[in-house]
């Protein structure tokens, strides 16, 4: 790692300003399992010359219920999401996709905000030393494209990238129609990640999360994960479901450039008894409209029964 | 007493069981053994891992030990001479621990030196060996034995032979929705000729199938089909196993005392980590009727053999 100067802001208005006074030279610091890696590997072109660490703002990191919602501060851990009484009974699919996020170690450093917020993780991408400069960095193609892409998007490009969001609660979050409070606005979770490419979201350079909001669940959440390990591992495709009496949202992650409703599924289930039949039906509806790259034709199989099985759970 | 040779400790139980066998030979106790690196002046002495190197090093260090108790039985019986200087020089004969009594007389146990047909009669080794050499006023010859052989062609000495008898079962679930491929059950059997070490030798068993099974169903080297780049350098992307992604593994270690190295040793060597891989194709067969003979098998792979993509 090169030198870099480190800010530990006092209050969320000392962050804001550092980011907007530094732009993009200053990066924020959270959990910092995902930072570090990136600065030690030296994955991007540019690298900072300022830490904004957000870890020594007091009053961010809470799981309460207030009213008809269930807040959660943005510097949460996710072990403590995992295991959470209140979480794990009534806003299912959070605690499932916080539990089978990363490790357990890196549960108990990395936040809700944070995670959200990551990077993708194309191995062209990720590769250190910014070995292959590709579209997301200023370049002018997608290596995956033509490279192997097994991990990569069923959904197509957006701006010919085909990398996936390997977010564990962003798919939970968008079942849950959750909203994102930052220190400028509020964001619906359908719109969080809305984004043209570099971008992972669509925060701006000095905006910050500071509250993930969730309103309390009618129905049953379920969040299921499919990945060669038990641990560690991001997802190679994932899936939240959350089923009410007449109405379903759910969520793919890992098969496209961000997190994918799947609409048709939704429209498939809504309403109707949760049975194999159904939702085998609500799988095949998910996957109308993915298309294969050369070597990823099995995550068409695997998404498919991700749906199925995220809308079993909930019945 | 001091083991002198070079040292590799590679998490193989090296040091404990080397140690092990010059105790037992020698009559020590455990305790009072050591290795002592000596890694710049020949002297190899091949870890105690896989490739069977206990079985066949272990008769070597179990041949200089021998040599070493009677050397040690020796000291134990021969007076030796001090040098006394008083303006002139002097010799007198300092008389051994046992005088008057032959190596065949003594024994060692418990790193006592004791007389065969009166225990009671008993002295530390250390005090057997104080005229030895540890500073300049030594007056005896050093206790000290080695002992080398050539390990051959197929393990110790001329004709002998690392032997090992295996069997290896493992037991699958085929998520055929999915292709992912569940290892439910494991069990290894392995005839080791004699347990030098429990802990350690359990250990290769247990360790060497749960690589193997990370071999089988999901470690592989990916490299970019444009650049040659290796793609996932690092332990997220290279998928080692988890302690979670693998069921119950039982190990059996038989002791047939049917191998050539000491105490009937035959070695337990790197088929544990080499023959299961093999044996994932083999339990998907029985479970899904299809062949996949193509490694690491990955969930696309058996996807793939089921007709589904």
């Amino acid at each position: 790692m090169r030198k870099f100067n480190n800010i530990n802001a006092k209050t969320l208005d000392e962050a804001v300003s550092a980011l907007g006074q530094h732009e993009s030279k200053a990066w924020i610091c959270a959990g910092g399992t995902d930072l570090i890696g990136v600065m030690k590997d030296d994955i991007l072109p540019e690298y900072p010359e300022f830490i904004v660490n957000l870890k020594t703002i007091p009053g961010l990191e809470y799981i309460k219920e207030e009213g008809a919602m269930l807040k959660i501060g943005a510097l949460t851990k996710l072990e403590d999401i995992a295991i959470d009484s209140v979480v794990k009974s009534k806003y299912t699919a959070l605690a499932q996709a916080a539990y089978r996020t990363a490790s357990p170690h890196l549960r108990e450093m990395g936040t809700i905000g944070g995670n959200i917020c990551q990077m993708n993780r194309c191995w062209y991408f990720r590769d250190p030393r910014n070995t292959f400069y590709c579209i997301r960095k200023g370049g002018n193609m997608c290596f995956a494209m033509a490279g192997d892409n097994r991990y990569h998007s069923i959904f197509g490009a957006v701006q010919a990238c085909v990398a996936v969001n390997p977010s564990d609660m962003a798919p939970a979050l968008v079942a849950l129609d959750a909203s994102i409070v930052t220190t400028k606005r509020t964001i619906a979770a359908d719109d969080f990640w809305d984004v043209k490419i570099p971008n992972s979201t669509v925060l701006d350079e000095d905006e910050i999360v500071t509250e993930i909001r969730i309103p309390e669940v009618s129905g049953k959440s379920a969040f299921i994960k499919f990945a060669i390990r038990k641990s560690i591992d991001f997802p190679i495709v994932n899936c939240a479901a959350n089923i009410g009496s007449s109405n379903a949202r759910i969520c793919l992650n890992a098969v496209y450039n961000k997190p994918y409703r799947a609409t048709k599924a939704e429209d498939a289930i809504a309403g109707k008894s949760i049975d194999e039949a159904n939702a085998e039906a609500a799988g095949s509806a998910a996957v109308s409209g993915s298309t294969q790259l050369a070597m990823n034709k099995y995550k068409i199989q695997i998404a498919k029964t991700m749906v199925k099985r995220a809308i079993l759970a909930c019945a | 007493v001091d083991i002198i040779t070079q040292k590799a400790d590679i998490g193989v139980n090296h040091d404990t069981t080397y140690s092990q066998i010059v105790a037992d030979v020698l009559g020590m106790r455990y305790e009072d053994i050591n290795m002592r690196s000596f890694n710049d002046v020949g002297f190899e002495l091949m870890t105690a891992d896989g490739s069977c190197n206990l079985c066949s090093n272990g008769y070597v260090v179990r041949k200089a030990a021998k040599r070493c108790k009677q050397r040690l039985l020796e000291a134990a019986t021969t007076a030796c001479l001090s040098e006394a200087r008083s303006g002139e020089v002097s010799y007198q004969e300092i008389p051994p621990a046992f005088p008057g009594m032959e190596p065949d007389d003594l024994d060692v146990k418990d790193s006592y030196v004791f007389e065969k047909a009166n225990p009671e009669n008993k002295k530390t080794v250390a005090e057997v060996v104080k005229n030895t050499p540890q500073t300049q006023s030594a007056y005896q010859e050093p206790v000290y034995a080695y002992a080398w052989h050539r390990q051959g062609r197929f393990g110790a000495e001329i004709g002998s032979h690392r032997l090992l008898r295996q069997a290896h079962f493992i037991e699958v679930e085929v998520d055929t929705e999915t292709g992912e491929v569940e290892i439910t059950n494991v069990v290894n059997v392995n005839d080791v000729g004699k347990v030098i070490n429990w802990g350690g030798c359990e250990g290769q068993s247990y360790g060497g199938m749960y690589m193997a099974m990370g071999g089988a169903r999901s470690e592989r080297m990916i490299y970019d089909p444009m650049t040659g780049v290796l793609l996932n350098g690092n332990l997220e992307g290279y998928k080692w196993t988890t302690i979670k992604d693998v069921g119950p593994i039982k190990t059996i270690l038989l002791e047939t005392s049917l191998g050539y190295g000491p105490y009937g040793a035959g070695g337990i060597g790197e088929n544990v980590s080499d023959h299961p891989v093999t044996l994932l194709g083999l339990a998907i067969h029985n479970a899904i009727d299809k062949w996949i003979d193509s490694y690491p098998i990955t969930p696309d792979k058996v996807l793939k053999a089921l007709g589904k993509i």
